[in-house]
C-alpha cells in the first residue's frame, strides 16, 4: 500500500491475465497453498482471447526461497537466498536499464539467470508480475514492493507489464477501498484530533500495541491473537476488547465483550473487493439468529451519541 | 439474490457462490445446504474448510466469559467506548463493506486509531 | 413545512426569466405556486435566486478516484474539515478530497447535482458504494463502453441491432444514466502498449475502427431514447493537433448528437515556435454551426492536481513526460484508467495555453447552451475553483490581471487576449445550471419552474464574482436549508439518477454466456449491480 502511494504501478484486473498474459512470475507467493484457485481461473492454465490453449501458450516462473508447492506447475523456478529481494529487483532494473553489473551471482541467482529472465520480460506480449507475503512481509517490506513497481514500470518501455500483488483475506482490498474514500488513506489512521491523520509506524497496530497505547480495542471479524506478534497481541488481553465476530476464535477467548453476528458470504449477503479491485456480491447461503454486523455497530454509534449528548446536557446544568 | 434449489424438504442448493476465504474470491462455488448446515462444497480445501465448518463454533453474547443478552453485550461496548481515551478498532479484512464503513464511522465519533490487515 | 423566497431576483434561463423580482415558493421537496401561510421565508434582498448547480463532469467516485486518492496521501494533510467543525464527518480534502467532504463542498458553493462520468461496468458497482457515501448531492454516473470487446465484436458482424440490446443490457446491470466513450479502441490497443491516432485506424485484435465504434454507439443511444446522448472524450487527447481529431469527429457525427467533454484537452494546433498553439478559433466556428454539439470545458486551474482517466495511453504519455507517480489499472474486456499527479505552471508554455484555450472556448462559443463549466474535475484542476472562473468570464479587467500573470511567451501567442467578452449572470445560469440540466434530459433539474425540484442556491449580489459564487447565502436541497453562508448546516442524502432502456429485439443472452465464459473473470450472475447499491434510485424515463 504505501509502495503505491509512493510511486503507483502498472496493473490490471485479472481477466485481462487471462486473456492476454503469456510471461507469468510468481515471486515470493505460493499461490499452490495460499490462493488454490487463482493458477486455473487467472493465471496459468486459463484460456483466454490470446491464450486459447491455456497452460502451453504461457511461460511460468516461480522465484521462490524454497522449493514451494507452486514450482511444479511452472516451466522455471529460481531459487532466491531469503532477505535479497530488494537487491535481486535492483540489479534487474540495472539490466532492464542497460547496465550489467560486474558479478556473477545476485542474492544466491546466478546473474545470467537474470539476464535471461529480464530479457522474457522485455519480449513478452503480457509479462505478469505476481508477488505475495513473501516479498511483502521479509526484509524490505514495502520497499520491495516499491522496487517491483519500479521494475513494472521500467518493463513498460518495452513491452506490457503489470506487477500485482496476490493479497490474502478476501477483502482486505475492500477495506483499503472503504478507509481510502471516507478518510484518504488505506489504512493506519487516527482520529485523535477529529479528522484522519496517517502514520504507519505509529498509527498501525502491532505498533500501538507494543507501545500499549489503546485502552479499549474492538476487533472486527479478524484474528489478532492468532496473526500478530505475541508481544502486540499481549496488550489485548490487559484492555478491555470489544470482538465482533460470528465464530469462537482465539480472539474471542480473551474478550471482555464478544458481540455474535452474521458470517458475511456465508450467512449474509454483503460486498467484498477482490483483490485486482472488482466489487462482488456475496451470497447467503446459511441462517443465523445474530445481525449483520454493522448492524450492532450503528447501535454502538447512536448508543454512543446519546450518552454523549446527555453528558453534555449534565455538563450545561453543572456551568449554569 | 440468486434463488436457491430446493432439492427435497431439508436441503437446498445454491450456485455461483462467492468463497469468503482469500481474495481470489471464487464466484464459482456450489454449495449444498442440509438443516442449516453446508453438507456439500465443491471449492479447493481454504474454500470447504470455509463451509463445511460454518455452523461449528458459534459465539454468544457475553461480557467477561458470562452469556449475556444481546443488547446488553452491546451496551457493554458502548459504555466502553465512550469513556475511552485512545481506542482502536482493528480488522475488517474478513467481512463486508457495509461492516467496513460502520468501522470508520465509529471510528470518526470517538476518535479511534483504525488499522486493517495491510500494515501487519 | 414550505419555504418562501421574498425580494430576490430570479434567473432561470429555461423559463427565460432573467433577474425577475418574484417570490419562490417550496414545499415537499418541489417548487410549487404557494408554499402556505406557514412557510418559512427566507429575505433575499440584493441576492440572485437561481436553481441549484448542475455539474456534467466530474470525477468524484469509483475505482481510478480512489486510486487517486490513495497515492496522494501528501495532498490530504494540507485540508482537512472536522466533525467540530459542525459536519457529521470528518475527512481529507487536497484534490482528490474523501467522499463526504466532496458532498460538502459541492453544496457549500451551491450545487446539488453531480455526474460520475467515467465508471467502467466492472467499476460500477464500487462507484455507487462510493456515491452513496457522497451526501448532499443528487448524482448520476456514465457508464464507459467505448472500448467494449463485446460491442467490437458485434460491430465486426455488422449487428448494430445487438449493440442496442447489449447497450440497454449494461446499462441495468451498472445503473448507469448515460454513455461515455473515451479515446475509442485506444484504451483497446493499450493492452498491447499501443494506441491510435486517427478515426479510420483498425484496431489489433478487432476489425472495427473509432468511427465505427462512436457512430454504432451513439445510434443505439438515440434509438434507446437515452435523456443525454453520447458523451465522447475523442481520441489523441493532449497532442499537438488534437484538434484536428475533433474536427475528424465532428464530421463522422454527421449531425448526430454529442457532448464532446473537455474539449480544451482537445483544441490544440502544431503552430508556433513552440509548436503547440490554440485551435479554438477554427473549433468554435464548427461549434457555432453545428446545433447537435456541445461541450464542456475542462478549465486549467493552476497549481497542483491528479489527472486520471480512462485514456491509458495518455496517461503512460503523461508520466513520461514528467516522471511522476503513475498507476495503470487496465479493466478486462472493457477499458483501462490511469492516475498521474500534475503541476500546472503559471512558468510553463504549454499549461498557459491550455489555460487560455479554456477561456477562449468559453468565449468564443457564441451560445452558452452549447458551453458548459467543468475543470474536468480533477483532471484540469479542482471543481472548487468555479467561482475563480466565473470571476474570470464576468470580470474582463481581472481576466486580464490573470494574463498578464501567465508566461509571458504564452501571453503574446493567445487569442485570449483580444477578447473583450463578459459574461452576464443569466449565461453564468447557463453554463453552471440550465444548460446542464436540460443537455443531461434531467427535466426537474436546472431551473425555477413549478414542479422542479427544490434545489435552490441564493447567493448576495457582490461586485467580487468569486466571492460572491463561493458563499452562497443559502442552499437548498429537496425543500431544506442545507447550507447557510457558504458552510453546511444540515446533512442530507441525495438520490441516484439512473435510466433502464427498453429493450430492442435482438436476443443476446447466450452471446453474453459465451463471452463471459470465455473472456471475463467473474460470473454473469455475480455480475448486475442491483438497486440495493442505491441511495434513493430514481428512474428517468426515456425519450419516445
Amino acid at each position: 500500500m504505501v509502495a503505491l502511494q509512493l510511486g503507483g504501478a502498472p496493473a490490471a484486473t485479472l481477466g485481462e491475465v487471462k486473456n492476454r498474459a503469456d510471461l507469468i512470475i510468481f515471486w515470493g507467493s505460493n499461490p499452490a497453498e495460499s490462493h488454490p484457485r487463482h493458477f486455473t481461473r487467472y493465471s496459468g492454465t486459463a484460456k483466454g482471447r490470446m491464450n486459447p490453449n491455456g497452460r502451453k501458450d504461457r511461460h511460468v516462473v516461480v522465484v521462490d526461497i524454497r522449493k514451494t508447492p507452486s514450482v511444479k506447475y511452472s516451466d522455471e523456478f529460481i531459487q532466491i537466498k531469503p532477505g535479497n529481494d530488494y537487491e535481486v529487483f535492483t540489479v534487474m532494473r540495472m539490466i532492464a536499464n542497460g547496465h550489467i553489473p560486474d558479478t556473477d551471482m545476485v542474492g544466491g541467482i546466478p546473474l545470467q539467470t537474470l539476464i535471461d529472465l529480464v530479457e522474457r520480460c522485455k519480449k513478452a506480449r503480457m509479462g505478469v508480475l505476481f508477488f505475495g507475503q513473501g516479498i511483502t512481509e521479509t526484509k524490505g517490506k514495502h520497499q520491495n514492493s516499491t522496487a517491483i513497481y519500479q521494475f513494472g514500470k521500467d518493463m513498460t518501455k518495452h513491452s506490457k507489464f503489470l506487477t500485482l500483488p496476490m493479497r490474502g483475506h478476501y477483502n482486505v482490498v475492500g477495506s483499503g477501498n472503504v478507509m481510502c474514500w471516507q478518510t484518504g488513506y488505506p489504512f493506519a489512521v487516527n482520529f485523535g484530533k477529529g479528522y484522519p491523520r496517517f502514520n504507519p509506524g505509529e498509527f498501525s497496530v502491532v505498533d500501538l500495541l507494543l507501545r500499549r497505547e489503546p485502552d479499549v480495542a474492538v476487533i472486527v471479524a479478524a484474528e489478532p491473537i492468532d496473526h500478530l506478534p505475541y508481544a502486540a497481541a499481549k496488550h489485548l488481553e490487559n484492555i478491555p476488547t470489544i470482538v465482533l465476530d460470528p465464530r469462537k476464535t482465539l480472539t474471542t477467548k480473551i474478550a471482555k465483550v464478544i458481540i455474535p453476528v452474521k458470517h458475511a458470504g456465508v450467512s449474509v449477503e454483503g460486498t467484498a473487493y477482490r483483490m485486482d479491485h472488482i466489487p462482488i456480491k456475496m451470497q447467503a447461503v446459511l441462517e443465523s439468529p445474530w445481525p449483520k454486523d454493522d448492524i450492532p455497530l450503528s447501535t454502538i454509534i447512536n448508543r454512543i451519541k446519546k450518552i454523549r449528548s446527555e453528558e453534555k446536557k449534565t455538563d450545561g446544568g453543572k456551568a449554569a | 439474490m440468486v434463488q436457491a434449489k430446493v432439492v427435497d424438504e431439508n436441503t437446498q442448493v445454491f450456485e455461483n457462490v462467492v468463497c469468503p476465504f482469500c481474495a481470489t474470491l471464487c464466484d464459482d462455488i456450489t454449495v449444498q445446504v442440509k438443516d442449516n448446515k453446508v453438507s456439500k462444497v465443491n471449492g479447493c480445501n481454504l474454500c470447504k474448510g470455509v463451509f463445511l465448518h460454518a455452523h461449528e463454533d458459534w459465539t454468544k453474547p457475553m461480557i467477561d466469559g458470562k452469556e449475556v443478552t444481546y443488547d446488553l453485550a452491546v451496551e457493554e461496548a458502548a459504555q466502553l467506548l465512550a469513556r475511552a481515551n485512545n481506542p482502536l478498532i482493528y480488522g475488517l479484512a474478513a467481512t463486508d463493506v457495509d461492516a467496513q464503513k460502520k468501522c470508520v464511522e465509529l471510528a470518526d465519533l470517538i476518535g479511534a486509531n483504525l488499522d486493517n490487515a495491510s500494515s501487519v | 413545512m414550505g419555504i418562501r423566497i421574498d425580494n430576490g431576483e430570479v434567473i432561470d434561463p429555461i423559463h427565460e426569466e432573467d433577474c425577475v423580482s418574484r417570490s419562490v415558493h417550496i414545499k415537499d421537496g418541489k417548487i410549487v405556486k404557494d408554499a402556505g401561510k406557514d412557510a418559512f421565508v427566507i429575505d433575499a434582498k440584493d441576492c440572485v435566486v437561481m436553481a441549484g448547480g448542475v455539474d456534467i463532469h466530474t470525477h468524484v467516485a469509483g475505482p481510478k478516484v480512489n486510486f487517486a486518492r490513495l497515492m496522494t496521501p501528501e495532498d490530504h494533510r494540507y485540508e482537512h474539515i472536522t466533525r467540530e467543525g459542525g459536519y457529521e464527518r470528518s475527512g481529507t480534502g487536497g484534490v482528490a478530497a474523501t467522499t463526504y467532504t466532496t458532498g460538502y463542498r459541492y453544496a457549500e458553493m451551491g450545487y446539488t447535482t453531480i455526474v460520475e462520468p467515467a465508471v467502467p461496468p466492472l467499476g460500477a458497482r464500487h462507484a455507487h458504494e462510493e456515491m452513496v457515501d457522497i451526501p448532499m448531492l443528487d448524482k448520476a454516473l456514465f457508464v464507459l463502453l467505448g472500448n467494449s470487446e463485446i460491442i467490437f465484436q458485434y460491430l465486426e458482424k455488422g449487428e448494430q441491432e445487438k449493440v442496442k440490446e447489449y447497450i440497454s443490457w449494461i446499462m441495468d446491470a451498472t445503473k448507469a444514466y448515460s454513455v461515455k466513450i473515451v479515446n475509442p479502441g485506444g484504451t483497446n490497443l493499450w493492452k498491447y502498449r499501443g494506441n491510435l491516432s486517427d478515426i479510420d485506424e483498425k484496431l489489433r485484435d478487432f476489425n472495427v475502427t473509432p468511427r465505427q465504434i462512436i457512430n454504432s454507439i451513439a445510434d443505439a443511444m438515440t434509438e434507446l431514447g437515452l435523456p443525454h446522448p453520447l458523451h465522447l472524450h475523442c481520441n489523441n487527447i493532449g497532442l499537438p493537433d488534437s484538434y484536428k481529431t475533433v474536427i475528424a469527429t465532428i464530421n463522422a457525427m454527421e449531425g448526430r448528437p454529442v457532448h464532446l467533454t473537455h474539449l480544451q484537452f482537445n483544441s490544440y494546433g502544431s503552430s508556433g515556435k513552440r509548436k503547440f498553439n490554440s485551435q479554438v478559433p477554427a473549433l468554435a466556428d464548427i461549434i457555432n454551426s453545428n446545433p447537435n454539439i456541445t461541450i464542456d470545458v475542462g478549465q486549467v486551474v493552476f497549481g497542483h492536481t491528479v489527472t486520471i482517466t480512462a485514456d491509458g495511453p495518455f496517461e503512460y504519455h503523461l508520466h513520461k513526460l514528467g516522471g511522476q507517480k503513475w498507476y495503470n489499472g487496465d479493466v478486462e474486456c472493457e477499458d483501462g484508467c490511469g492516475v498521474v499527479p500534475y503541476d500546472y505552471k503559471r512558468k510553463s508554455f504549454v499549461n498557459c495555453v491550455q489555460w487560455a484555450i479554456g477561456l477562449e472556448l468559453f468565449l468564443l462559443i457564441d451560445d452558452p447552451w452549447q458551453v458548459f463549466l467543468t475543470t474536468d474535475h480533477p483532471n484540469a484542476g479542482p471543481f472548487m475553483a468555479y467561482p475563480t472562473i466565473i470571476k474570470m468570464l464576468m470580470d474582463k479587467d481581472f481576466r486580464k490581471e490573470q494574463i498578464s500573470k501567465i508566461s509571458a511567451e504564452a501571453q503574446l501567442e493567445i487569442p485570449l487576449k483580444v477578447l473583450e467578452r463578459e459574461y452576464s449572470f443569466y449565461e453564468i445560469a447557463v453554463i453552471t445550471r440550465a444548460g446542464t440540466a436540460k443537455r443531461l434530459g434531467m427535466t426537474d433539474k436546472g431551473h425555477i419552474g413549478i414542479g422542479a425540484d427544490g434545489d435552490i442556491a441564493i447567493y448576495r449580489k457582490s461586485n467580487d464574482y468569486e466571492e460572491m459564487f463561493s458563499i452562497p447565502a443559502y442552499v437548498i436541497k429537496d425543500g431544506e436549508i442545507v447550507v447557510k453562508d457558504g458552510k453546511v448546516v444540515k446533512q442530507v442524502d441525495g438520490r441516484t439518477y439512473y435510466v433502464k432502456p427498453t429493450t430492442g429485439h435482438a436476443d443476446i443472452k447466450s452471446d453474453l454466456e459465451d463471452f463471459f465464459e470465455n473472456y471475463y473473470t467473474i460470473n454473469i450472475n455475480n455480475y448486475p449491480v442491483g438497486l440495493e447499491y442505491l441511495h434513493r434510485p430514481q428512474l428517468t424515463p426515456c425519450l419516445d
